[in-house]
C-alpha cells in the first residue's frame, strides 16, 4: 500500500513570520495519522496547505498521488474536510444543510438523497434530519460536519480538532466513525490537542513544533524511542517508600511515587524487595508504559504556548 | 469552465440569499408598514399642487449604494456562518466561487431593482388616478425611471464588486488598503453627477430628470468605463482570495 500524503521540504511564512520551516512526512493509505503539535507549532497551517485553503511558499506535496500545486481541483474532489470550527447553515436543517454540501462536492440526485440518509445515520442523527441545525448541540453539529465532509465518499479525510467542545458521547460517536472509517479504507488525518485521543485511534503521527517535524512515526515506535518506563509504587497511607540507591530519583505522582528508568524489571524487584523487608504495605506496584503526554512534552518543552 | 457545476453554485448562492430574505420578518414587516404608509400619504398630499410624483424616485439613488451591501454580505455571510473553510476548499477555484457569488449578487440585485421600479410605478400610478391627473404623469414618470435604470445597470456591477472586495480585503493581508478604497470611490462616486452638471440646463425645470436632452454619448463611454472597472475591482478580490487571504 503506497502513500496518501506525501510531504517533503514545506515552507510557508505570514510576513516575517515562518510558520512552517521544513515539514517532511508520509501518511500510509488507510491509515489514520495523528499530527500533534503545542499552539502556532504549524499544525494549523499543515492541515490548511493540504486541504487547499493556504498555499505553500516552497516544498513538495503529494496527496492521493497528485501534485498539490498542479492539480489541487482534482485532489480537493477526493478529500473531505472537517475545518476546526463548525461550519453550517444555522438556519437550513440537518438534512437541507447535507444537500447542499452534498451538491456543491458534485453528488446529486437520487444518490444525494440515499447518502444522505447513510451519513446521516452513520452519525447517529437520522431522527434529526428535519431539524433545524442552530437547535443542535455542540456534539451534534460536529457531527453533522462530519457527515457533511462524508458524502461524496472521500479517500481521505482531513480533521481539524473535530473533538473541541463535544460531549463524551459525541466523542467516541467520533471515534466509531474514525474507525469505521479506517476499515472502509479511508485515510485520516487527525489533528488534535489531546494525546488520549492520538494513542486510542491512530497508526503513525507526527509532532510539529516552531515550524519544524521533531518526530514522526508509528506510536509504539514513538513511545518506544522518545519514551522512558517507569515503575508506580503506591503505599499504605504514611508510609514512605524505601530508597533506590543508584536505580533512580523517586518522584511524587497521584497517590504514590514513581522511578524513571530503562530497566524497570530491576527497580520493580528491588522496591518489592525493600517493602517487603521494611514490612510496609504495597497498595499498587507496576511497570508504567510511557505516554504520550509524557513524550509530547518531553519534546516540546511545559513553556507556556500562547499563540 | 464547466457551465454545470457554475450553474450549482449559482443557484447555491442564489438560493442562500433569497432564503435569508424570506426568512427575515422584520424585513417584510417594514417593508408593509413603508409602502402602507406612502399609500396614505399619497391619497393625502398626492393631489396637491407642488406634489411632483417624479420626487419618489430620489428613493433609487440608494439602489447602486444596496448593492454594495449586497455583494459585502455574500462574502461576508461565509465568515459569520464559519463555513469559509468548507468554501474555500471546494473543489472550485476561486475565480469560480467568487463568479458564482458575484453573479448570483448581480441577479439578486436586478429582482430587486425591477421589483422596486414596479412598486414605483404602481404607487404613481394610483396617485395620478386617484387625483384624476391622468396618464401624462406616468409617461414621464416611466422615462424617468428608465434612466434612472441605466444609471443603476452602469453602477450595479461595479457596486456589487466594490462590496465583495472591500470584503475579501477586510479578511486578508492588505486590509490596510480599505480606507484608501474608500476615499477613491468616495471621490469617484459620483461621476454620473458631475457629467449631468455639464448637461444640466441653467435654469432646471421642476423635473428629477437626470438627461434632460437626451443621454449624452459620454453617458455609454462612462458605462462601459464602470463596466470595466467592476471587472478590475472583481481581478483584485480573486487575486486577494487567492494570494493574500488571512485564514
Amino acid at each position: 500500500m503506497g502513500n496518501a500524503i506525501e510531504i517533503e521540504g514545506l515552507v510557508k511564512s505570514y510576513g516575517d513570520k515562518t510558520a512552517l520551516r521544513d515539514i517532511g512526512f508520509a501518511v500510509r493509505e488507510g491509515s489514520c495519522f495523528g499530527l500533534l503539535g503545542p499552539n502556532g507549532a504549524g499544525k494549523s497551517t499543515t492541515m490548511k496547505i493540504l486541504s487547499g485553503l493556504l498555499e505553500p511558499d516552497s516544498g513538495r506535496v503529494r496527496v492521493l498521488g497528485l501534485d498539490l500545486k498542479r492539480e489541487h481541483a482534482r485532489i480537493r474532489e477526493q478529500i473531505g474536510y472537517v475545518p476546526q470550527g463548525i461550519a453550517l447553515y444555522e438556519k437550513l436543517s440537518a438534512a437541507d444543510n447535507l444537500t447542499f454540501f452534498g451538491e456543491m462536492s458534485g453528488v446529486r440526485g437520487k444518490e444525494l438523497k440515499s447518502r444522505i440518509a447513510e451519513v446521516l445515520e452513520q452519525v447517529g442523527l437520522a431522527d434529526r434530519a428535519k431539524d433545524q441545525v442552530e437547535s443542535f448541540s455542540g456534539g451534534m453539529k460536529r457531527r453533522i460536519n462530519i457527515a457533511a465532509a462524508l458524502l461524496h465518499r472521500p479517500k481521505l479525510i482531513i480533521m481539524d480538532e473535530p473533538t473541541v467542545g463535544i460531549d463524551s458521547q459525541s466523542r467516541n460517536h467520533i471515534f466509531e466513525m474514525i474507525r469505521g472509517m479506517k476499515r472502509d479504507g479511508v485515510t485520516v488525518l487527525y489533528s488534535t490537542h489531546y494525546m488520549e485521543e492520538v494513542e486510542a485511534l491512530c497508526d503513525d503521527l507526527a509532532i510539529i513544533d516552531s515550524g519544524r517535524v521533531i518526530a514522526h512515526g508509528g506510536l509504539n515506535e514513538i513511545l518506544d524511542h522518545f519514551g522512558t518506563s517507569a515503575v508506580y509504587l503506591e503505599l499504605a497511607a504514611g508510609q514512605q517508600p524505601p530508597e533506590l540507591p543508584g536505580l533512580g530519583e523517586i518522584r511524587p505522582k497521584d497517590r504514590g511515587w514513581t522511578v524513571e528508568t530503562a530497566k524497570p524489571l530491576e527497580v520493580l524487584s528491588a522496591w518489592a524487595e525493600a517493602c517487603r523487608r521494611q514490612q510496609l504495605t504495597v497498595k499498587q506496584l507496576e511497570i508504567v508504559r510511557p505516554s504520550l503526554e509524557t513524550v509530547f512534552l518531553s519534546l516540546t518543552g511545559t513553556t507556556l504556548r500562547d499563540d | 469552465m464547466n457551465i454545470g457545476t457554475f450553474a450549482h453554485l449559482f443557484k447555491h448562492e442564489f438560493r442562500m440569499d433569497i432564503r435569508r430574505m424570506y426568512a427575515r420578518t422584520w424585513f417584510w414587516a417594514y417593508a408593509a408598514v413603508i409602502l402602507a404608509v406612502l399609500l396614505v400619504a399619497l391619497g393625502v398630499w398626492g393631489g396637491r399642487s407642488g406634489f411632483n410624483p417624479q420626487y419618489l424616485i430620489y428613493f433609487m439613488y440608494a439602489f447602486p449604494f444596496f448593492m454594495i451591501g449586497v455583494g459585502h454580505r455574500a462574502l461576508n455571510r461565509e465568515w459569520s456562518d464559519q463555513t469559509y473553510g468548507w468554501w474555500l476548499t471546494l473543489p472550485y477555484s476561486r475565480f469560480r466561487l467568487l463568479l458564482a457569488k458575484f453573479a448570483a449578487s448581480l441577479v439578486q440585485g436586478m429582482i430587486l431593482g425591477v421589483i422596486a421600479f414596479g412598486v414605483l410605478l404602481v404607487l404613481v400610478l394610483y396617485t395620478s388616478l386617484l387625483h384624476g391627473k391622468g396618464l401624462g404623469e406616468v409617461a414621464d414618470f416611466v422615462q424617468i425611471e428608465l434612466q434612472y435604470m441605466l444609471v443603476t445597470a452602469a453602477a450595479v456591477p461595479f457596486m456589487t464588486a466594490l462590496g465583495m472586495a472591500a470584503a475579501i480585503i477586510w479578511r486578508s493581508k492588505a486590509k490596510g488598503l480599505l480606507p484608501l478604497i474608500w476615499i477613491v470611490f468616495g471621490t469617484l462616486g459620483n461621476i454620473f453627477n458631475w457629467i449631468n452638471l455639464y448637461t444640466r440646463p441653467e435654469k432646471s425645470e421642476s423635473t428629477v430628470l437626470l438627461f434632460q436632452h437626451g443621454i449624452p454619448p459620454e453617458v455609454w463611454a462612462v458605462l462601459a468605463g464602470m463596466w470595466l472597472l467592476a471587472g478590475g475591482l472583481f481581478a483584485v478580490a480573486v487575486y486577494i482570495c487567492k494570494k493574500h487571504l488571512i485564514v
